[in-house]
């Protein structure tokens, strides 16, 4: 299989916080990927290497064989991007900033404007498309976000926690939609804290511990790894993330 | 009502009317502390400052002196008053929407009481150095004419006269937050234009009524007769201090009792309309349903898509819409007309050569202004929502071509209409005429490059409740840089003017036009340069 991500002992620092650590990972193409890690762990930060925002200080990462920040224009084509959290143009309407989108893609005019209408109507914005994003809800900004990365139709999604303040209809709307859109070949990289949609729809997952890769697989290997067999994803991430002590930390704060 | 939650309150609300102002959270004025150090400072140095030159003012003098002090130290309650309630006002305008809230307080166990104490007491305290720099001021004409028993009274009711303008801005505030929730609900797009013209409007009156001009004839009118005005509430501090130093105690101590209860019934009219308006409904304006585009968009065929490629029409566009609607970046219109008040305070008293002087520096500082604004806060307007540009295949030539287009054409269109209103107004002759809209173009020019420089150099993107879009650094070397080019430029011409020289004045006007002209090429190449790195790194 053809690998859409490759990350070869990547490294980042900022001042003396190594947020990405000797990380190396490939992704294949058509996969949905899950990075799983506590805050702060780097997975934001690996996000933001892959679509080209930040540059590694070691390493190199790879898009479809293409470096990001050698030849942006071309991975920002095919890439579609959530950020954690998607700070809108709040002045403009979803309509508006839809259409900013899709022109910024080079979206066809009536194509754009098809695929937005469709994709309000399946997240329930329909009639709310010339309100000013000011005031919109978190999670209807989320959508229109959602909406925003997958206008132009790209063969890489990249989503850091996307189903942040998404209400569960459309929460279920975008697992099935990456379930839909792998099967076209298109490769999603998404995080999430919420370890039963990562068990759910991700083929393969990696979790980052400090800016380090700790282990990847499918669940079924890190479960062998973390030496937890049959254990729940959840189990497995603590374990392998050190935070197998939850519950004496609970029992000291009940005190 | 709790002091002790008053006194959490307010240093919370001092601490973000500082910061607001780009101050960082290192240093004593990042701190409530170094705001009052400031102030303690601000008094004495204008104390000093004031009183030393006194001391060479001759003894003729004297006396006509010594009246106008006494009369400052009865206008100062009243200046105090309109000072706090400008920079309330100005606050207010200035204030990013996201933040135009009481939010993040208001699930806290405060009381509106509380909390408009506070939040009065705040805006007096943030800007305490200006009223205190006023009362050190007015000590120095004390000391020097003997006026301190009036001093002292006058410095008083100054302090109570600003807590008292807090209160008016709070009260201001609370309505605003009423009219535009209930106002933006029902209008759309037409409530957008009004709070823009409103919000003009408003700089342009608080320029107009504290222009040093404007405020010295009023007072001048005024401050004689203010016993005349008992009738106006805002005066009654001043009324006291008049009374108290022609010996009427009687009336003072009676005018300073029905202030107190003045001061008392504002506190509460300002609690009452805070409770009840409390938060700003976070506000859903609908612009139409008209599928696409909307009365600020470009056109998206034809000449435009001859010119400029889809991305460069859609950054146009975005950017268009957000000088429009954006409360904070409305502010910026006003620039053109605010310029243009000292020419219209001066009326017709102006001679011919008066008015071509006149004429050609306003139209150059307000086109300048307008450009230099426009283009310095281009990138930082942004904020963080620069990532949708960033993460989006744009190249930083069309990033850089769209940010010059709209401040350049702006600027373009406002030297032009100068050129026009001052000419036909002061029926310039074709040389003036000439003259002036050559330095106009090459104003707009040079500004809108300089502006692109070092706003894109030191781009201000944080999210604050007043982000100025650039920091102080780039903003106060573009100052500087625009001024110094300005003046290279216009070199050839103003010597025309000024020396005896044989130059005639076209050439003049073409040397000028060339040295213009290779300033604005030099700025925009240093701007396309420092675009293309600031492409290297998303700069959050």
């Amino acid at each position: 299989m053809p690998v859409a991500v490759r990350a070869s002992n990547l490294k980042k620092r900022f001042g003396n916080l190594m947020a990405i650590d000797n990380l190396s990972l490939e992704i294949e193409e058509g996969q949905v990927f899950g990075l799983l890690g506590p805050n702060g762990s780097g997975k934001s930060t690996l996000m933001k290497m892959m679509v080209g925002l930040i540059r590694p200080d070691g390493g190199e990462v790879s898009i479809f064989g293409i470096r990001p920040y050698e030849k942006p224009m071309e991975i920002r084509h095919a890439i579609g991007y959530v950020p954690e959290t998607p700070r809108l143009y709040e002045f403009l309407t979803a309509r508006e900033y839809l259409e900013f989108v899709s022109d910024l893609y080079g979206v066809e005019k009536s194509e754009g404007q098809a695929r937005t209408r469709h994709f309000l109507k399946a997240f329930e914005l329909e009639g709310r498309e010339d309100e000013m994003l000011s005031g919109y809800s978190q999670g209807m900004r989320q959508k229109v976000a959602i909406i925003g990365a997958l206008l132009h139709r790209p063969r890489l999604l990249i989503m850091d926690e996307p189903l942040n303040g998404l209400d569960p209809r459309s929460a279920k709307i975008v697992k099935d939609l990456l379930n839909l859109l792998s099967q076209e070949g298109v490769t999603t990289v998404f995080s999430t804290h919420i370890l039963e949609i990562a068990q759910a729809i991700c083929k393969r997952i990696a979790i980052l511990y400090n800016g380090a890769l700790v282990s990847e697989g499918t669940v079924g290997e890190l479960s062998a790894v973390a030496g937890a067999q049959g254990s729940s994803l959840e189990e497995v991430f603590l374990k392998l993330t050190g935070g197998d002590d939850v519950r004496s930390v609970v029992e000291e704060l009940g005190r | 009502m709790r002091p002790s939650r008053v006194a959490t309150v307010l240093k919370i609300l001092v601490l973000s009317q500082i910061r607001v102002r780009g101050r960082r959270s290192k240093g004593i004025l990042s701190r409530p502390r170094g705001i009052l150090l400031l102030s303690v400072l601000a008094f004495f140095a204008s104390a000093a400052l004031v009183y030393y030159p006194l001391s060479f003012i001759p003894a003729s003098e004297a006396p006509f002196l010594g009246f106008i002090s006494l009369q400052l130290l009865y206008s100062v309650p009243l200046i105090a008053l309109a000072f706090v309630v400008l920079y309330g006002v100005f606050f207010l305008i200035g204030e990013n929407a996201q933040y135009s809230s009481s939010e993040m307080i208001n699930f806290m166990p405060v009381s509106s009481a509380e909390y408009v104490l506070a939040s009065s007491l705040s805006t007096v305290v943030s800007y305490g150095y200006i009223v205190a720099a006023l009362l050190g001021v007015s000590l120095a004409l004390a000391l020097k004419f003997s006026l301190l028993g009036a001093w002292a009274l006058s410095s008083a009711l100054s302090i109570f006269s600003a807590i008292l303008g807090g209160f008016v801005s709070e009260i201001i505030k609370a309505a605003v937050n009423r009219l535009s929730s209930s106002f933006s609900k029902r209008s759309g797009r037409t409530a957008i234009f009004s709070r823009a013209v409103l919000i003009v409007l408003v700089l342009l009156l608080s320029q107009f009524l504290f222009n040093p001009g404007i405020l010295f004839r009023v007072l001048e009118a005024l401050v004689p007769r203010f016993q005349d005005f008992w009738f106006v509430p805002l005066l009654w501090p001043s009324i006291v201090v008049v009374e108290a130093s022609m010996g009427n105690f009687v009336r003072a101590v009676l005018f300073a009792g029905i202030t107190v209860l003045f001061g008392g019934a504002v506190m509460a009219a300002g609690v009452m309309v805070r409770t009840k308006y409390w938060v700003p409904v976070p506000v859903t304006i609908k612009l139409g349903g008209s599928g696409s585009g909307g009365s600020t968009s470009i056109p998206g065929s034809g000449f435009g898509r001859q010119l400029f490629t889809q991305v460069e029409l859609a950054l146009l566009s975005k950017d268009l819409r957000s000088l429009t609607r954006r409360k904070e970046m409305v502010r910026f219109w006003a620039i053109p007309f605010i310029i243009m008040i000292p020419i219209l305070l001066s009326g017709g008293s102006m001679n011919r050569y008066e008015a071509y002087a006149y004429s050609g520096m306003i139209s150059m500082m307000g086109t300048g202004m307008f450009g230099l604004f426009l283009s310095a806060m281009s990138v930082g307007q942004e904020g963080r929502a620069i990532w949708n540009i960033f993460a989006s295949p744009i190249d930083p030539e069309s990033y850089f071509k769209s940010k010059v287009l709209l401040p350049i054409s702006l600027s373009l269109i406002l030297a032009l209409v100068y050129w026009l209103v001052f000419s036909i107004a002061f029926s310039l002759g074709s040389n003036a005429a000439t003259t002036l809209l050559v330095l106009n173009f090459e104003v707009a020019c040079i500004s809108v490059g300089v502006g692109l420089y070092f706003g894109s150099k030191y781009p201000e993107l944080s999210e604050k409740p007043r982000s100025s879009y650039i920091t102080g650094t780039g903003m106060l070397l573009a100052f500087l840089v625009f001024g110094v080019s300005v003046l290279i430029s216009a070199s050839p011409v103003l010597q025309y003017f000024f020396v005896d020289s044989a130059l005639a004045i076209y050439l003049g006007l073409v040397l000028s036009l060339l040295l213009g002209l290779a300033i604005s090429a030099l700025f925009y190449s240093l701007a396309k340069k420092q675009f293309r790195r600031l492409f290297y790194e998303i700069p959050l």
